[in-house]
């Protein structure tokens, strides 16, 4: 996969597929795990049904931004079934660029004092 | 996960259910994501079933929804990319494109055009409230079967007495004459009886219908308009209750206004009068002249009401056996009776069209396998990277379905303007031609005829494309080889499919064109060439007597006679093809022996004037007067009917006259001439003189003139009518050959749309098979060429080939042949004298699609043969 695609052409991430490379970045994930760290760093906002969330990581999947990865092996329990995913060095800089846009525009309403400093 | 709560039998279905349930996403989506989500989804239901029994519930809801739902999205997401894939491929090959879209715009814009009338003319109910509780009630006379119209005294007895149906109305056409708003006009009109506007369930827009007093005789006149009337003379003036008209010499108020959208018979009438029953209309039980409609009682079948109509007739036919004996009643449904003789010719046409679009799909079908085999190559590569074979499917489908579609867009243009044309063209012949419009029927028509269109010409290719080697395919960079066997079969196949169809088609317009050319040449009994007719027509109030109209006619033909380029004139209450007037008569002495005859009144020359031979005895003249005995002169039908043996003249019969019995003496014997149509049999007729016993009061005045063009008398004939009476219009004006030809219009008309369409699909088909050789000489060049090298000369090549094609014709006409003989009897009710199997027609049109077809193979032939061995050997 070329590394020479511009990360910026997938900005703006939907609510979801943030979510979802955020709750990957501490590392690879599966399924449910994942739909849990959502639901819970949402505050219970998202609450992806299966199919949502695998239309979202299909979405990902495809695009490149997150990959399957062999079950890691600091995860005791084997089951066979289980399907995990982990970012992509592509989908980190995608994550990272979307990041600084928000940044930008958070430093943007603190500047007009729209939000406390 | 400590596990709380076991999985039970239950919850263990449930997951297998989840995973069959996967189903609905893309094979490829399953088999990368499946597991991953069935154990996602197990793992989240055991934490559900760990909380509110309710929670499971919706969980389980959710969870099932939002598969359905993404896979839906997903799947509508391939086909857009299907989508955008095939107009690119359609866009490289703008010549497939063109035709295969305009073939298929043919074959649907036809359906389309021939539904569109069907729905209006047959499907759709009759513009009333529940139009199928409505029926026609008739009279059945005793000796010949005929169904007859009602006496006024019977529909009263009817009207009177069935508690079945909730009314009955009765009818009756007519014309009267608008003076003094304007120039004269004759105007259809139609007089109805109480309650009219009601059982059809039409309100009228203005003013008020017809009071039950105002049916008799006597009362205040009344009209009412129909809103083109209202709209044309009374510039739709809101005022015009009240107003007092002349119609045909009498003062009438109108009292109301008709909506639109009243349409009633296949003319809906200008005007609509009461029916003003007289005492002696009241009286005339035997005098049958009104149409009768009647609505079923809610809950009341057809057939119940019948039996009731059934036992009135009978109690009737008791209590007034002169006139009532033997006569029974019958109901019939509306609609049927509005439609019904449309029925058979529009079916055929849809099934014809339905043939034609069969043709265009095969010869779309053709082409696409030509296409297929250029693209083996791309084929190839697809499947190598992983498309699978229903994949490949799906975009070959889709492919043929947005041809389809697009074909069926142009061709839903093309039905629009050809409804149109069709209307214009047979409008004339059909029942409820004015609500024949595009509507949701048809649009929904179009659109599944364009689906299964779509998949037609998609699925017979994909059946082929799909099994690609693909070694061979990458190398060759086509699909030559192993499957080629298979597609030439297959596109042979289809070829003679297209010479089967069209064979059909061509037989059935062969058909129709043996009957017409019979019917054309029928000898209608007169001459037909230089003869002028028209209508005069006398308001009864200002010719009252008999005398009076006797007088009038014989004058008017007189002035007529006078003037230069008239050869002979005369006036007859109806001239042939177009006039019925039936009634019965005796041999005197014999009351048992009934014969059902025409009757017609006249004057002299009348048979000088249309040019029917005198084969006996004398013509009427002026001599029989109103006081000389009665005579009549006699048809030969009649003639050899009743008097078999006998010269007929001299002869006497009995008739029970509009007064009196009358014994009536045969003075002549003239030719036969068809009374009603082309085909139909012969009536006997009798020809009775004015002056005595009756004179209508309308008659049609017969003018022979050696003059070139007969219409160029009208003037002239107007101006003698006017210097008799200035406020009489002539109407009804034309020539016996225009009256002749018409009616032959409605054979004229099938026979030219069956026509077409043969020739389309037999256009096609030719198409088809030039294709295919044209196609399968190219594939061939190189052994074409090599045959040409080592000696063979051209004529031997030419013969290859052209061996090939008509191989595939004589096979499809084969197929066709027995195809038509099954199928023509579709067609036996609209051919006249011409058997539905008859030979010459089969034999004629067999040689017609040879003649077609030779050239179609010869072409390639030619090319073939004309190959440049030197060229061909270096080709590959």
């Amino acid at each position: 996969m070329s590394e020479s695609r511009n990360p910026e052409e997938f900005l703006p991430l939907s609510d979801l597929s943030f979510h979802v490379l955020l709750a990957l970045g501490a590392g690879p994930s599966h399924g449910y795990a994942v739909g849990k760290e959502i639901e819970l760093r949402s505050g219970g906002r998202l609450s992806p049904a299966t199919g949502s969330l695998y239309q979202a990581l299909r979405r990902l999947h495809r695009d490149g931004l997150i990959e399957e990865s062999e079950r890691p092996r600091r995860i005791a329990v084997v089951d066979a079934r289980r399907q995990y995913f982990q970012l992509t060095p592509f989908g980190r800089r995608v994550f990272a660029a979307e990041v600084r846009r928000l940044e930008a525009l958070l430093a943007a309403a603190r500047e007009m004092k729209l939000v406390p400093a | 996960m400590a596990d709380k709560h076991p999985r039970t039998e239950a919850d263990r279905s449930l997951s297998k259910f989840y995973q069959r349930w996967l189903r609905w996403y893309p094979t490829s989506f399953r088999d990368a994501y499946g597991p991953g989500m069935v154990q996602m989804f197990n793992e989240r239901y055991d934490e559900a079933r760990a909380g509110a029994h309710g929670r499971v519930i919706t969980f389980v809801v959710r969870e099932f929804w939002s598969v359905v739902i993404t896979a839906l999205l997903q799947r509508a997401a391939a086909t857009a990319q299907d989508v955008r894939y095939t107009f690119r491929s359609l866009r490289n090959n703008p010549g497939f494109t063109t035709v295969a879209v305009l073939t298929l715009a043919l074959g649907i814009g036809a359906n389309t055009a021939i539904f569109s009338v069907v729905n209006g003319v047959l499907l759709r109910p009759l513009p009333y409230q529940d139009p199928d509780r409505l029926i026609r009630i008739f009279e059945i006379e005793p000796r010949g079967g005929w169904w007859f119209t009602f006496s006024p005294p019977n529909f009263m007895s009817l009207r009177d007495e069935a508690t079945l149906l909730d009314d009955v109305a009765a009818y009756r056409e007519t014309s009267v004459t608008l003076i003094g708003e304007g120039d004269p006009e004759r105007l259809t009109a139609l007089r109805v009886s109480t309650g009219f506007f009601e059982l059809l369930g039409t309100p009228l827009q203005l003013g008020r219908s017809f009071l039950p007093e105002e049916e008799l005789a006597g009362a205040a006149p009344v009209v009412v308009l129909s809103h083109g009337v209202w709209q044309r003379r009374f510039g739709a003036d809101r005022d015009v209750i009240g107003r007092t008209i002349i119609l045909s010499d009498v003062p009438r108020t109108v009292v109301g206004v008709a909506p639109p959208t009243l349409r009633f018979g296949p003319d809906t009438p200008e005007l609509w009068l009461p029916q003003e029953f007289s005492v002696r209309d009241v009286s005339l039980r035997g005098r049958h002249n009104l149409r009768v409609l009647g609505r079923l009682r809610p809950g009341v079948e057809l057939d119940v009401a019948g039996q009731e109509l059934e036992a009135i007739a009978l109690a009737l036919a008791e209590a007034y056996p002169e006139t009532n004996a033997g006569w029974r009643w019958v109901a019939a449904p509306m609609h049927r009776e509005i439609v019904g003789g449309a029925r058979t010719p529009l079916l055929m046409l849809l099934g014809a069209v339905g043939l034609v679009l069969l043709v265009a799909c095969a010869n779309v079908a053709n082409l696409s396998l030509a296409r297929a085999e250029s693209r083996g190559r791309e084929m190839a590569v697809r499947a190598a990277i992983g498309a699978g074979r229903t994949r490949l499917l799906k975009q070959l489908l889709t492919e043929s379905i947005v041809l389809a579609i697009l074909g069926g867009v142009v061709g839903f243009g093309l039905a629009v303007v050809g409804t149109e044309v069709l209307l214009a063209s047979i409008g004339s012949q059909l029942p409820r031609a004015t609500e024949v419009d595009i509507s949701w029927p048809v649009l929904l028509f179009t659109m599944a005829v364009t689906l299964l269109a779509g998949i037609l010409v998609g699925l017979i290719p994909a059946t082929q494309g799909i099994r690609v080697d693909l070694l061979s395919a990458l190398k060759e960079g086509g699909l030559k080889g192993l499957n080629g066997l298979g597609r030439r079969r297959l596109r042979g196949a289809l070829v003679i499919a297209e010479v089967a169809l069209s064979l059909i088609l061509v037989v059935g317009a062969g058909l129709l064109l043996n009957s017409f050319w019979r019917l054309a040449n029928v000898g209608a009994g007169f001459n037909q060439e230089g003869v002028l007719t028209a209508r005069v027509s006398l308001p009864t109030s200002k010719y009252e007597t008999q005398q009076e109209r006797a007088a009038f006619f014989a004058g008017l033909v007189d002035e007529i006679q006078r003037m230069p380029a008239v050869e002979a004139a005369a006036a007859i209450e109806g001239v042939p093809l177009s006039w019925f007037h039936g009634t019965v008569v005796t041999l005197p002495g014999r009351p048992d022996e009934n014969y059902p005859v025409q009757r017609r009144h006249l004057t002299p020359e009348y048979f000088r004037a249309m040019g029917i031979p005198l084969l006996a005895g004398r013509d009427v003249r002026e001599t029989d007067g109103a006081d000389a005995p009665r005579v009549i002169v006699v048809n030969e039908t009649l003639a050899r009917r009743i008097f078999p043996s006998a010269n007929a003249v001299g002869m006497h019969i009995a008739w029970d006259g509009p007064t009196q019995a009358e014994d009536l003496e045969i003075v002549g014997v003239v030719g036969d001439v068809r009374a009603f149509g082309l085909d139909t049999e012969v009536e006997p007729t009798m020809y009775l003189p004015n002056p005595q016993i009756q004179t209508p009061e309308s008659m049609a005045i017969v003018i022979r003139t050696a003059a070139t063009s007969p219409l160029s008398l009208v003037p002239d004939v107007r101006q003698a009518v006017w210097r008799l009476d200035p406020d009489l219009p002539l109407y009804e004006v034309a020539t016996m050959e225009q009256i002749t030809t018409d009616s032959l219009a409605s054979q004229r008309s099938w026979l030219l749309l069956l026509s077409i369409f043969a020739g389309v699909a037999l256009l096609l088909a030719a198409v088809g098979i030039y294709g295919v050789l044209s196609y399968t000489v190219s594939q061939r060049t190189h052994e074409l060429g090599i045959r040409l090298a080592i000696g063979a000369g051209k004529p031997n090549v030419l013969g290859l080939v052209t061996r090939q094609g008509m191989t595939l014709v004589v096979v499809g006409v084969a197929l066709g042949t027995a195809g038509a003989l099954a199928l023509s009897r579709v067609l036996s009710g609209l051919l006249y004298e011409v058997s539905a199997n008859d030979p010459t027609t089969f034999a004629a049109v067999v040689a017609f699609i040879f003649a077609v077809a030779l050239p179609a193979c010869y072409l390639p032939a030619r090319r073939a043969a004309n190959v440049d061995p030197m060229e061909a050997l270096r080709y590959e």
